[in-house]
C-alpha cells in the first residue's frame, strides 16, 4: 500500500467564478511536488473540466456543493477527486464519448471527459442519477531524476 | 472595445477578437456575447479569434470557438484562429478545429 504524503479536501459552491479557484487550489497543492510545466497545465485543465461539469451539468438548476480532494503518494502518484451531489449521469459511457453534449446550444463542445482522459493516466467516473457524480483522476508525476537527465 | 479577457478591433472587413488571460466557462459567457454583438453590427467578411495571449484554455474555450464558427457561418462570415500556442494547437486538434488555424 502506497504511503500518502499529503492530502487536501475542500468544498465550494458550484458558481462559475470558482472554476479559477479550483485551478488555483490544485496549483497550490502541486507546486511543492515540482511538476513540469506540461504536467501542471494538464492537471489544472483536467480539474477545470471536472469542476465545470459540476457547474454546467450536475447543478444545472441550482447552486450546490462541489468537493475537491487531492492526494499525493510517496511515488508522486496523484489522485484527484471531484464530486458533486447533483443530477447524476444516466449513461456514463455515452457521456464520455468525444463531442457528446446535452447542451449543444450553449457552446459546449462535449470534449470535457476526453480532455480529462488525455491529461490523466486513469480516469474513473462513478455516477448515480439524482444522487451525484464522482470523478477520479490519477496521474503520476515524473520524478526529479528523470527531469534532470 | 476592451473587457478583461477580450479586445475587439475592426479594419478592412476583418473583425479581430483578441482573447487574453484564462478562458474558461465563466469568462466565455461575456466573451461570447460581445463577439456575437460585434458580428451582427459590423458584418465583417472574416472573424479572426487571436488566442496568442491566452494563458489557459479548457474545453469551454473550444466551445466558444465552435459556437462562433456556427454563428459566423449563419451570417456568411469566415472564421480563423490566430497565434495559438503549441498547447492550444493540441487542444484544437482534439476537437478537430485545427483546420481553422490561420496560416
Amino acid at each position: 500500500m502506497k504511503k500518502l504524503t499529503n492530502e487536501i479536501k475542500c468544498t465550494f459552491l458550484s458558481k462559475s467564478e470558482n472554476e479559477a479557484l479550483a485551478r488555483s487550489i490544485i496549483s497550490g497543492f502541486l507546486l511543492p511536488l515540482d511538476p513540469d510545466v506540461e504536467e501542471l497545465a494538464d492537471i489544472r485543465c483536467a480539474v477545470s473540466e471536472a469542476v465545470t461539469n459540476c457547474i454546467v451539468h450536475a447543478y444545472r438548476e441550482k447552486v450546490g456543493t462541489i468537493t475537491l480532494i487531492a492526494r499525493c503518494y510517496e511515488d508522486k502518484t496523484l489522485r484527484i477527486i471531484v464530486a458533486d451531489k447533483g443530477c447524476g449521469i444516466e449513461d456514463v459511457a455515452k457521456a464520455r464519448a468525444p463531442l457528446f453534449t446535452t447542451c449543444p446550444d450553449e457552446d459546449r463542445c462535449g470534449m470535457g471527459f476526453s480532455i480529462m482522459e488525455s491529461f490523466s493516466d486513469r480516469l474513473s467516473v462513478y455516477s448515480k442519477p439524482r444522487k451525484g457524480t464522482r470523478v477520479t483522476l490519477t496521474r503520476k508525476l515524473s520524478s526529479s531524476e528523470k527531469k534532470d537527465t | 472595445m476592451n473587457e478583461e479577457n477580450l479586445s475587439l478591433s475592426y479594419a478592412e472587413d476583418i473583425l479581430t477578437a483578441t482573447l487574453s488571460g484564462e478562458i474558461d466557462h465563466h469568462s466565455a459567457i461575456a466573451i461570447r456575447t460581445h463577439i456575437d454583438e460585434a458580428l451582427f453590427v459590423k458584418r465583417p467578411k472574416l472573424l479572426v479569434i487571436d488566442i496568442g495571449r491566452v494563458d489557459f484554455m479548457d474545453s469551454s474555450g473550444l466551445g466558444l470557438i465552435m459556437g462562433r464558427l456556427a454563428k459566423a457561418s449563419e451570417l456568411g462570415i469566415r472564421l480563423a484562429v490566430a497565434n495559438p500556442s503549441p498547447r492550444a494547437v493540441k487542444m484544437l486538434k482534439m476537437a478537430g478545429l485545427d483546420r481553422l488555424i490561420q496560416k
